[in-house]
């Protein structure tokens, strides 16, 4: 069975397009990169280009209302120029249910193959109705398919279906009736249709395993090139003492070993992927590219500039988890004790913008032990800081809610950042700063494989 | 092995100095330890040519190119600041030039590793 197709948006540029369609574009063209993997066929909304009412949307000779013919070549050289797939889209009425009319798809039978030569790339129109969407999509090596669903990824995850999902025929799994009196049985089976990543499994990113497993989360895929240290065991779930005390014959366990071993008592059925090796190799971060969400409980500056890219450039919600904890060393007094959950979404909230990696702490990064000894910085990053499983706990279970209610479209903060003060109990929220020339979220903003990511060399 | 972007840099350097006075070792991750050679500076008060190396790490353009080395003994007279101080660069004596006083940009601008070298010339000229 081949991978279902779907399209996605970041939340501004669908929100900005439904507000066009109901105002003064009666249909738009999107212009979108073409991501594909064995799970899935997505349409990354790149630009949106809306026709306006009486000047590119005009009644043609048929009666009914059409782009220009100039609209249509433009934008169809556009996408052919950049590589993109072309998108047409337009409203109908009706609420939850919509599917493409006969006069839409003789049109496509008019038009989409001549622009299937222009463009060697997927063509295809879609329609909205208030809360669905449908789309038939041209293929270059012939063929057609319809989209399973439209996903704007957002803070909420909306989808977009046809018709509304109708909750799976298996028998719903007693294991999680509690949860699923909060979500029903469609909410689980949309967790287990889920593939979710969490790059980093040490204190934090264990937790988040945890927790997404025994949510029903039916395929995690999880990346870590360190093996378990003593220092770990107080934070690290599911690890043992015989994990980090090698044997004649055993090494250290790796840290995704210790994850699965979680995982696989807390969700048999799921599937769960693991990587001992680096987020940054290409062929590591490849494999994070057709998820659905994203975790970062990682702390290299190099990391989360690679995450960030990918969050931006593929359209997947992402959340980074990062505690903090600084006691002064001469008079011990504790100074600092924070833990930080930061929802970084495509085109919205970005790393770089709220200058969260920047370009001298990446250099910093780079520089050899013996460099970073020399220059004298301040937060060596080989220097240890202290760090507690309570603290990891609240960023952990933070992000995680984040996420249960995000992807079900149940609800979702109002900010972006929220950063716990252990000290005094206090929790402040903060929305991002959004740089509009940013060349991270705004430049790699739907671009998918058009533009290369920052990894290690091969 | 080079990532993309390090080539590029490096080829930009070349273009801009010339071919025989750029040279480069990898540093493993993909990045370069880059070295730009006979760099003509006023003398006095500079004893010239000086050398500039810098590490182009993997993650350029996003990372900057800090910090800039040049010959251990660069002045003439001795002479040193906040943004000159004796160093060490891959176990070979330095002076390093700090880039947080050369360049006061925004601390999430991006800069070309041809711009940043001219940019540590002009600062040498400009400051004698």
């Amino acid at each position: 069975m081949t991978a279902p197709w779907s399209l996605r948006f970041d939340q501004r540029s669908y929100d900005s397009l439904r507000e066009r369609l109901r105002t003064d574009a009666g249909a738009a063209v999107l212009a979108c990169t073409l991501q594909q993997s064995p799970r899935a066929n997505r349409l990354l909304v790149r630009a949106v280009f809306p026709a306006r009412n009486g000047i590119e949307h005009i009644i043609g000779e048929s009666g009914r209302h059409q782009m220009t013919a100039n609209f249509v070549r433009d934008n169809a050289f556009y996408c052919a120029d950049n590589n993109y797939c072309y998108v047409s889209v337009h409203q109908h009425g009706g609420r939850d249910s919509v599917e493409l009319s006969e006069p839409d798809l003789a049109a496509h039978e008019r038009s989409y193959p001549s622009l299937l030569q222009m463009l060697d790339a997927p063509v295809g129109g879609m329609v909205f109705a208030e809360s669905a969407a449908a789309g038939d999509i041209w293929l270059p090596a012939g063929g057609r398919v319809a989209l399973s669903e439209v996903v704007v990824a957002g803070k909420r995850v909306q989808s977009l279906r046809p018709k509304p999902l109708r909750p799976g025929s298996a028998q719903p799994d007693p294991t999680r009736q509690r949860q699923s009196l909060l979500f029903g049985n469609a909410g689980q089976q949309i967790l287990r249709g889920m593939k979710v990543g969490v790059v980093g499994v040490g204190g934090v990113g264990s937790m988040l395993v945890e927790y997404l497993a025994r949510l029903g989360v039916g395929h995690l895929i999880v990346a870590d090139p360190d093996r378990l240290e003593d220092t770990n065991f107080s934070r690290v779930l599911s690890s043992r003492v015989r994990d980090f005390r090698p044997g004649f014959w055993r090494k250290r366990t790796p840290k995704v070993d210790v994850a699965e071993r979680a995982a696989r008592i807390a969700n048999p059925a799921g599937r769960f992927e693991k990587i001992f090796d680096d987020f940054r190799r290409p062929d590591v971060a490849k494999r994070f590219l057709d998820c659905d969400y994203l975790f970062l409980a990682a702390d290299p500056m190099s990391v989360r500039l690679l995450f960030n890219q990918i969050v931006h450039q593929y359209l997947i919600p992402g959340v980074v988890i990062g505690s903090k904890a600084r006691v002064n060393q001469r008079t011990r007094e504790i100074t600092q004790v924070t833990t930080a959950v930061r929802l970084i979404g495509p085109g919205a909230a970005c790393l770089w913008c709220n200058q969260l990696v920047t370009p001298h702490l990446l250099a910093e990064e780079a520089a050899s032990p013996e460099q970073r000894g020399a220059q004298r910085y301040i937060d060596d990053p080989t220097v240890e800081a202290p760090s507690v499983i309570t603290l990891n706990a609240t960023g952990a279970g933070l992000a995680s809610n984040w996420f249960l209610f995000g992807v079900l479209d149940l609800g979702a903060p109002d900010y972006d950042f929220c950063v716990f003060d252990a000290l005094t109990g206090s929790a402040q929220e903060h929305r991002a700063r959004r740089d509009n020339s940013c060349p991270e979220c705004q430049n790699r903003l739907g671009a998918g494989n058009s533009l290369p990511l920052t990894t290690l060399a091969q | 092995m080079l990532v993309p972007a390090v080539a590029q840099a490096i080829a930009e350097l070349r273009k801009q100095f010339g071919d025989d006075r750029v040279t480069y070792d990898e540093d493993g991750s993909g990045g370069a330890f880059t070295t730009v050679h006979a760099i003509e500076l006023p003398s006095p008060p500079y004893n010239s040519p000086t050398w500039m190396s810098f590490q182009i790490a993997y993650t350029y353009p996003a990372a900057e190119i800090y910090p800039v080395f040049v010959r251990p003994d660069l002045r003439c007279d001795g002479y040193t600041n906040n943004a000159m101080r004796a160093a060490s660069w891959r176990n070979t004596a330095a002076m390093q030039l700090s880039l947080r006083i050369i360049n006061n940009k925004r601390a999430v601008d991006v800069e070309t590793a041809v711009h940043k070298a001219l940019k540590v010339i002009a600062w040498l000229e400009a400051h004698r």
